[in-house]
């Protein structure tokens, strides 16, 4: 294996110095520990092969290799170089300040004696680099800092320091106003600490301005010094802030697929580079797991059943492929598919050129820009791709190809279009559409109607929009803004977050931020303001009249049945929830209840749980009996066939048994009347129905229960009776059984 | 605009086309065209057809429809690539076929004379294979005898089959977007003999257009029937206005018909808007959200192939899956609400509801929101992730929408500059960048009424800085003027003008075909011819003499490109790479191998790296980066006179 990872040593000042701070302020260890755990759990996402130990040193403890008596003492390794874990995130946070002195410079030794044991007789490791948190408060000796430095060198160790400020020893306070400070020079995205993902920003991290101690003019010193030496960098808190806020996926290392390009009679080997596409982190791929026990991975069956009411399982050796052609059938046997499968080599031919300018951006497919460049090891085929490239380039040409990957792939139809840099030389490759994947749509041209036709102020409105909101120059140092290459993916920024956040609070709900606005804030509020008033002269001038037409909220929900709606709901007023109208925030709220929802009476062993919640008294029994009713109701509804009609049954019968229990038959004997008409009236549900009946599971009556005023033959004609005349003497209930059913438990 | 179009007779106007999309975009009803085929079966259906019909119905040399000699012959075949087209087009949608003035009968409610062939239904194979057998020279008289009687009557009503028509419109169980008759006679006056008849006639048809089932006639002229006058009768029928009667009267009778009889194998596609969605432009100073509203339309999308499914071996019947969730120990089955997502990292499992999840997806409503205007220069051409979509303003959300649009439309135009927004298609997909590029109306200036392309916003999705990859840099040594100049030639030679609907896809029309026989029984698919694949012998044949220079120009003798074998070149290339490129050749025997070359006047042969190669390692200064150029200075080195 290549050697492509990196052995870091973290060693942190936990000495006295980085505890102070003014009232208000992050002290320095807080903030070192911030950026600590970010570097961790990036490293943990990216599930980096890097490896990494930590290094205390200030605190009472003692532990690493080189100490003795008298020295190295109050240097702690606390975790061995290893790759990111958890347990290292722990060690982070466990973090506390300590009061002991320790020397900055025999941390360093420690560090990278311990990276050189850890390391010895291994192989892949690309570079070895220790990373310094300190803010050089505490006083250390530097007598033998020679023979450190070309110790270090001669392991090729590079040191990496992070501190508040790295102020030159005269101009110390203030770096954070001075626009010329050399340590603020991370561009879009150093901007502000309080982006950071890890906390939930209700403290801001800022660094105290006060003057710089003679002792930390010192140790700054050296520290330059050894960072220089070493060829390493120096990053204030800020800098390392805004770099490692910013959340990168997995990088993928770019692999080439291999072609024949075919002009005529020349051949050239080509190969070809993802360029661009839509970026899915691998981590994002989430495993379906039993909520209540998430260690067991839930196991998905899919079965193959007769599309008729017998709902019959049929075995995978009798089944057949096919196609349907109109309403026919028509099966086709392994063999015959294969051989009617159109035959095609793998190819990559060029058809012949067209004009560039035919090549609409409209007309683009697939989701992949692919770089095309000559395989170098063919030296003269790369000397006449780059010919056929410039020519194409010169002439404002693009290919027009025919390519296919392998023998059992369909081939696609795409261009190339030339691409030339002043460094690079390429083509990308572009996938096009068939005939078949062209819709025709007409539209008219607006102008025929006399109203679409804008007047010449409103034009000029128009006009002067574009003009104030031009992004062409917009940014910092007059840069096109929203550069796509600088935009990152909020999506994935935010996925990131909320990660990284349940993976350290686990009970805490989550914080949804990073929209495009919120990341790009400062630019769209300069935006905002330079179109405030023109975006006013818009609404003078034309007229836009809501017609109240769109749906306020269509949702899944909505469309498809009520139970669970009326599920949601009683979760929702379970927890006492406000019911909010912003869903954003209701739905991040609902989530956030994910503990008590475990509370609550689960589908498959609902039986225990109720008992278990009624033993308990809390919640309120109403609200366990409304809990199961719920839950009665969507194992009804989503049984399949009647696999799930025993269970619901001895849910039913529990149910019952309690309310007698708890002298609340008014709880049952509602439930069933809706029971009732909602079995009746649902197409396979009446079977379910017939099951109470045959188990004669009657509304509770005054013998069984002295609260209830169903009297014996009430319950009895209520069982007896057909469930269509049962509709027709209650029609209210048939009829409004959507309300009902809501209402029971407004009832309950 | 073809027959199988369901836009065909209406004038589709954009307002009306998002009727069936809702906010979603998540289409609840499947729009279905109803068609019915009312085919008259009077004796003059069964002669041999006049001669302008034969002539335009073989004009594609298909031998089987040169067989057809009768009128009734013809529109069987018709009535079958109807069907057949539609399997393809859209097999949805449903078709029948109703005989009139049969001996037999069969319909609902005993009219006499009229045969319901094909009840009102989506086609099948089954349908297919009948009207096949209904059109063959050798079996079509002997079906006909077998299913309708050997006689023909006369005395049938045209209002009663129309009302049979009617009759399997309102029964059907599905909702029709489109409903139409198309009737096949050769009798331009059915009731001449009878005003009653023809009077009820004309009024069932009026009824039917009310009701808006469209009526369109199919004449057949035979030996003895020339003529088919529109003004006699169905110019009321049809509700004819005089301009189109005049121009009904002057078309060729055969026009729509062979439309009819070619076989078309391409998908119809539903004008459905994929969603509509406010289009935000910010908000004005009193807070008034300023919004506008447009309808998002798919242009261009990878054509679905037939799906494969599964079936049952033993009754050949579709069957379902059912997906269900359960645990590995206990196989106990798992409601949704038991369900929680979770990744590990590093070992700890992390968890999500599927609320949760979708919370983090979701970002904001639907819709556009304007970041502002860029100019079209910085769109680059590896902007580009996934296919995208064309806007145009929708007045039923917003009034007002157009004029708005519309001037955004001019002045971007104008300006040459796009809108950047972004754009959210659903409440849960997260928010993308897109670029929206102003498009004009093109008109084809030749033939009038031919729109190239339609006004509105072109929308790109760009990609986020997560999904560029950094590669390597390719910096091969630019190729020399005159190696260029050949390629040039070699583009000239090749040029074609590229059109979108030029090249087929051989994997679907393959499928489609094979599937097509299989069903039918026919033994052979149609044939398909596979233009994307180019024929080199062509491609020689216009630019061999360019190619054949540029490899004496470039390749050394012998070399065979595009080979797996490397070349002894590419090998050299090989093993040195790993050292530093340059100093490499001073290897003496290379030297000698070019100089031995120049002193036996064959440094031609020898490609242009070789050459370089020398000259640097020489040290000496080629007055340019032509071949001839080394080869000058080399042979002025060695002294070797030209």
């Amino acid at each position: 294996m290549a050697s492509n990872k990196e052995a870091l040593a973290l060693v942190v000042d936990i000495g006295v110095g980085m505890s102070q701070t003014a009232p208000g302020f992050d002290s320095p260890l807080q903030i070192t520990s911030d950026i600590l755990q970010m570097i961790v759990q990036r490293k943990m996402f990216q599930q980096s092969k890097d490896e990494l130990a930590l290094i205390l040193y200030g605190g009472d403890e003692t532990n690493n290799d080189l100490a003795d008596e008298n020295n190295y003492q109050n240097i702690s390794v606390v975790f061995s170089l290893s790759p990111a874990n958890w347990h290292l995130f722990e060690e982070i946070q466990k973090i506390k300040p300590g009061n002991n002195p320790a020397d900055l410079i025999d941390a360093i030794v420690v560090a990278a004696d311990h990276l050189r044991r850890e390391t010895e007789g291994k192989r892949g490791y690309a570079a070895k680099r220790v990373l310094l948190f300190t803010n050089a408060a505490t006083p250390f000796n530097d007598h033998s800092l020679k023979v450190i430095l070309d110790s270090l060198r001669l392991q090729d160790i590079t040191v990496d320091a992070i501190g508040p400020s790295w102020g030159q020893e005269e101009e110390d306070d203030d770096e954070n106003d001075r626009p010329d400070s050399p340590t603020q020079t991370n561009g879009h995205n150093g901007d502000s600490a309080s982006a950071r993902p890890t906390t939930n920003g209700n403290h801001h991290n800022r660094n105290q301005k006060k003057p710089l101690t003679p002792q930390q003019k010192t140790g700054i010193r050296i520290i330059n010094d050894i960072v220089n030496t070493t060829e390493g960098s120096l990053f204030t808190f800020r800098e390392a802030l805004g770099m490692l806020s910013i959340h990168q996926s997995k990088t993928v290392k770019p692999t080439a697929t291999k072609y024949i390009m075919q002009l005529a009679d020349i051949k050239l080997h080509i190969c070809t580079y993802i360029q661009v596409k839509d970026n899915k982190p691998g981590i994002f791929r989430l495993k379906k797991v039993y909520a209540r026990d998430p260690k067991s991975e839930i196991k998905v069956d899919r079965g193959r059943y007769t599309k008729d009411e017998h709902d019959e399982e049929i075995e995978k050796e009798e089944l057949t492929d096919g196609f349907r052609y109109g309403t026919t059938f028509v099966p086709i046997n392994k063999e015959t598919l294969d051989d009617m499968k159109y035959q095609s080599e793998k190819c990559f031919s060029v058809i012949g050129f067209s004009d560039a300018n035919m090549m609409r951006r409209s007309l683009y497919l697939g989701d992949t820009v692919y770089e095309v460049i000559a395989e170098p090891t063919y030296e003269e085929e790369a000397q006449t791709f780059t010919g056929l490239v410039q020519a194409m380039y010169d002439t404002n040409t693009v290919a027009i190809v025919r390519k296919c990957f392998s023998e059992r792939s369909s081939p696609e139809l795409g261009f190339l279009r030339p691409h030339i840099a002043h460094d690079h030389i390429c083509m990308y490759y572009v996938k096009l559409p068939f005939a078949e994947d062209l819709r025709e749509f007409n539209f008219d041209n607006l102008d025929v109607i006399k109203r679409n036709l804008p007047n010449d102020e409103q034009l000029k409105t128009v006009d002067n929009l574009i003009t104030t909101m031009d992004l062409s120059h917009a940014d910092r140092g007059r840069e096109e803004a929203f550069q796509p290459e600088l935009i990152s993916n909020p999506y994935i920024q935010r996925m990131f977050q909320s990660i990284a956040q349940r993976a350290v609070t686990p009970d805490e709900p989550l914080s949804l931020s990073n929209t495009i606005m919120e990341m790009n804030d400062t630019l769209i509020q300069s935006i905002a303001r330079k179109s405030k008033r023109t975006l006013d002269t818009v609404h003078e001038q034309f007229i836009l009249r809501d017609t109240n037409r769109r749906q306020k909220v269509a949702t899944g929900e909505a469309l498809f049945g009520n139970n669970d709606i009326s599920a949601k709901k009683a979760r929702l007023e379970d927890n006492n929830e406000e019911f909010t109208t912003d869903s954003t925030s209701f739905e991040a709220q609902a989530a956030a209840k994910k503990k008590a929802a475990i509370k609550t009476v689960g589908t498959v062993t609902p039986v225990e749980d109720f008992r278990i919640l009624i033993e308990q008294g809390s919640p309120s029994l109403t609200d366990v009996c409304k809990q199961m009713c719920t839950l009665i109701f969507d194992l009804i509804n989503n049984s399949h066939g009647d696999s799930l009609f025993e269970k619901a049954l001895q849910c039913i019968q529990c149910l019952r048994e309690i309310c007698i229990d708890k002298l609340e038959p008014k709880i049952f004997n509602d439930f069933e009347v809706v029971l009732k008409a909602h079995a009746s009236d649902i197409d396979g549900r009446k079977d379910f129905w017939k099951k109470i009946v045959d188990e004669k599971i009657s509304l509770i009556t005054s013998e069984e229960c002295i609260e209830s005023n169903v009297i014996p033959v009430e319950a009895k004609k209520f069982l007896e009776e057909e469930t269509a005349i049962q509709a027709l003497n209650n029609a209210p209930i048939n009829n409004e059984q959507d309300d009902e059913e809501e209402d029971l438990f407004d009832l309950i | 605009m073809s027959l199988l179009d369901q836009n065909w007779g209406a004038g589709g106007s954009a307002e009306d086309e998002a009727q069936d999309e809702n906010q979603q975009g998540r289409p609840i009803t499947t729009n279905r065209d109803g068609t019915l085929i009312l085919i008259e079966c009077a004796p003059q259906m069964f002669e041999t057809l006049a001669n302008q019909m034969k002539q335009d119905s073989t004009f594609d040399e298909d031998d089987e429809d040169a067989q057809l000699t009768t009128g009734f012959q013809l529109v069987m075949r018709a009535c079958q690539r109807f069907y057949q087209s539609k399997i393809i087009s859209n097999d949805k949608d449903l078709s029948g076929i109703i005989l009139y003035g049969t001996e037999n009968s069969l319909n609902a409610f005993d009219f006499k004379h009229i045969y319901i062939l094909h009840e009102l239904a989506q086609p099948s194979a089954e349908r297919i294979i009948q009207l096949e057998t209904l059109s063959n020279k050798d079996t079509f008289r002997a079906k006909y005898d077998e299913l309708f009687g050997s006689t023909q009557a006369t005395g049938y009503s045209l209002n009663e089959a129309l009302w049979t028509c009617s009759n399997l419109f309102s029964n059907s169980p599905q909702r029709l977007t489109i409903k139409r008759i198309f009737i096949f006679t050769c009798n331009d006056q059915p009731h001449a003999s009878n005003l009653t008849l023809e009077r009820q006639a004309k009024q069932r048809a009026k009824d039917l257009h009310d009701v808006g089932i469209q009526l369109e006639v199919f004449p057949i002229l035979t030996e003895s029937i020339t003529k088919f006058d529109f003004k006699k009768f169905f110019q009321d029928v049809l509700m004819l206005s005089d301009e189109d009667l005049e121009i009904r009267n002057n078309q060729e009778p055969t026009g729509r018909l062979n439309e009819l009889l070619k076989l078309v194998y391409s998908k119809e596609h539903k004008k459905r808007a994929y969603c509509t969605v406010p289009f935000s432009l910010g908000k004005s100073s009193d807070g008034t959200p300023l919004e506008f509203s447009v309808s998002v339309y798919n242009m261009v999308r990878p054509c679905p192939k037939p799906t494969k499914i599964k079936l049952d071996m033993k009754t050949n019947l579709e069957t379902k899956i059912v997906t269900k969730h359960y645990l590995p120990e206990t196989a106990e089955i798992l409601m949704p609400s038991d369900i929680q997502y979770g990744l590990d990292v590093a070992n700890r499992r992390i968890l999500f509801d599927s609320d949760e999840i979708k919370a983090i997806k979701k970002f904001g409503d639907s819709g556009f929101e304007l970041l502002g205007f860029k100019s079209l220069s910085c769109l680059l051409p590896h902007h580009y992730v996934k296919p995208g979509h064309f806007i145009y303003p929708d007045e039923k959300y917003v009034e007002g929408s157009s004029c708005l649009f519309n001037a955004l439309l001019k002045k971007c135009l104008e300006k040459k500059m796009f809108i950047l927004c972004q754009f959210t298609a659903r409440r849960n997909t997260p928010p993308r960048l897109v670029a929206l590029t102003a498009q004009a109306e093109e008109v084809n200036k030749k033939i009038k009424n031919d729109r190239l392309a339609s006004n509105g916003f072109h929308v790109h999705y760009l990609p986020y800085a997560d999904d560029i990859r950094t590669l390597p840099k390719n910096d091969t040594t630019r190729a020399a003027n005159d190696e260029v100049d050949l390629f040039k030639n070699v583009i000239r030679g090749l040029k074609f003008k590229y059109r979108p609907d030029k090249f087929e896809n051989p994997a679907l029309q393959t499928l489609w075909r094979n599937i097509e026989a299989t069903a039918l029984n026919k033994g052979e698919p149609d044939e398909f011819i596979d233009l994307t694949i180019p024929s080199v012998e062509n491609q020689n044949r216009k630019i061999s003499g360019y190619v054949d220079e540029l490899k004496q120009m470039i390749f050394p003798p012998g070399y065979v490109m595009g080979t797996t074998k490397k070349s002894a070149a590419a090998k050299r290339k090989a093993e040195t790479t790993s050292s530093p490129s340059s100093a490499k050749k001073t290897k003496p025997d290379e030297d000698v191998d070019v100089e031995a070359a120049a002193k036996s006047n064959l440094l031609s042969k020898l490609t242009v790296p070789m050459l370089k190669d020398y000259c640097r390692d020489k040290k000496l200064k080629a007055s340019g980066t032509k071949k001839q150029d080394f080869i000058d200075v080399i042979q002025s080195h060695l002294g070797i006179a030209q």
